[in-house]
């Protein structure tokens, strides 16, 4: 697979023009083609929304919260930050973080290209437009006020 | 140039310089200003915009992330005992920040009490050695120990001694190359006494 503008037309308005403007560029360590991968998902979760849906899966960028400290010149504010180690995932346990949950899923090489963290177990997936794989989540384990449960 | 993230009195803009544990979101991490100070920051809440911030010592970052001191102490141990609780406004699109006292703030709002940072990878690792400013000089190779050399001490020889931990990079064969590439692992895992 060639990584080049007719490939950045697949992926959504945001990274697609960042990328074409040259704001932004994928990492040499992309992989476009990979096996399929379970990795947990960070997901909101309170008590309106006890379910997870494509908003779950948006980059900074797409969900364009302006309190979350993110750097839009920065490819990873692009993609889906997933882990692969839910060991990491529960580090929030030791915070009053609130209202998320830990969701355990699939990602797919069909769904977007993915970028491995080397030093932990970080994955990023830059999901293709109109892709949802909120399908493939489920919710494991519920923050409540200071700790999961 | 990092990108500005919020604007604290009578400090400036700060910028995020390392995420330390990330959910979906940045959930403890630290910010920097333009002089150099450093920011230990939780997330509360990202939907309301609500962080705890703490200026912090660098040797009370490098005790949390060495495990040595808990992530609570960090906070209540802010400088001039301050820290800054945010709430975004997003009508306004600006934050609202109050000053609480560190120590006696609701440990509502503060990591658990008795929680050490624990998360160890190399990105951790490497964070920490920035933050020391370390580098490794040379590596000498003996029959019961390695010594390692930092920059930054006066009298820079250090004895790694063998332990239950180091004894697992032990169990392979030891060679120079495995060592270098796990220099850092073994100066973090290890109990490292100083020899004069």
């Amino acid at each position: 697979m060639e990584i080049d503008k007719m490939y950045y037309k697949r992926f959504p308005t945001v990274l697609r023009d960042a990328l074409l403007d040259g704001r932004v560029a994928f990492p040499k360590s992309l992989r476009v083609q990979y096996e399929d991968k379970q990795v947990y998902r960070g997901v909101r979760y309170n008590q309106k929304k006890t379910y997870i849906d494509k908003t779950d899966f948006y980059s900074h960028v797409e969900r364009n919260n302006p309190s979350i400290p993110y750097d839009p010149t920065q490819i990873t504010s692009y993609g889906c930050s997933c882990f692969m180690d839910l060991e990491e995932m529960h580090m929030i346990t030791k915070f009053p973080t609130k209202n998320k949950a830990i969701a355990k899923g699939i990602i797919r090489q069909q769904y977007g290209p993915c970028d491995i963290s080397e030093g932990n177990s970080h994955v990023n997936i830059f999901l293709y437009v109109d892709v949802d794989i909120s399908k493939e989540f489920e919710v494991i384990e519920k923050c409540e006020k200071n700790g999961l449960n | 140039m990092r990108k500005e993230w919020i604007e604290l009195e009578g400090f400036g803009s700060l910028a995020v310089e390392q995420v330390l544990v990330s959910f979906d979101v940045p959930i403890l991490f630290v910010c920097e200003n333009q002089n150099g100070k450093r920011f230990l920051t939780l997330c509360i809440d990202d939907e309301e915009g609500r962080y705890v911030i703490a200026e912090v010592l660098t040797s009370n970052l490098i005790g949390m992330l060495n495990n040595d001191i808990t992530m609570e102490y960090v906070f209540r141990q802010a400088v001039n005992h301050i820290l800054y609780v945010t709430e975004y406004d997003f009508d306004k699109e600006k934050f609202n920040i109050e000053s609480e006292d560190s120590l006696s703030v609701s440990k509502e709002i503060l990591p658990k009490e008795g929680m050490y940072f624990e998360l160890n990878n190399e990105k951790i690792r490497q964070y920490c050695r920035d933050l020391r400013g370390d580098k490794v000089l040379y590596k000498k190779e003996e029959s019961q120990y390695y010594e390692i050399a930092l920059q930054n001490y006066k009298q820079p020889s250090f004895v790694i001694t063998q332990d239950d931990e180091y004894d697992m990079l032990k169990r392979g064969k030891l060679t120079n190359d495995i060592l270098t590439k796990n220099v850092n692992k073994i100066q973090r895992l290890s109990r490292i006494q100083l020899v004069a």
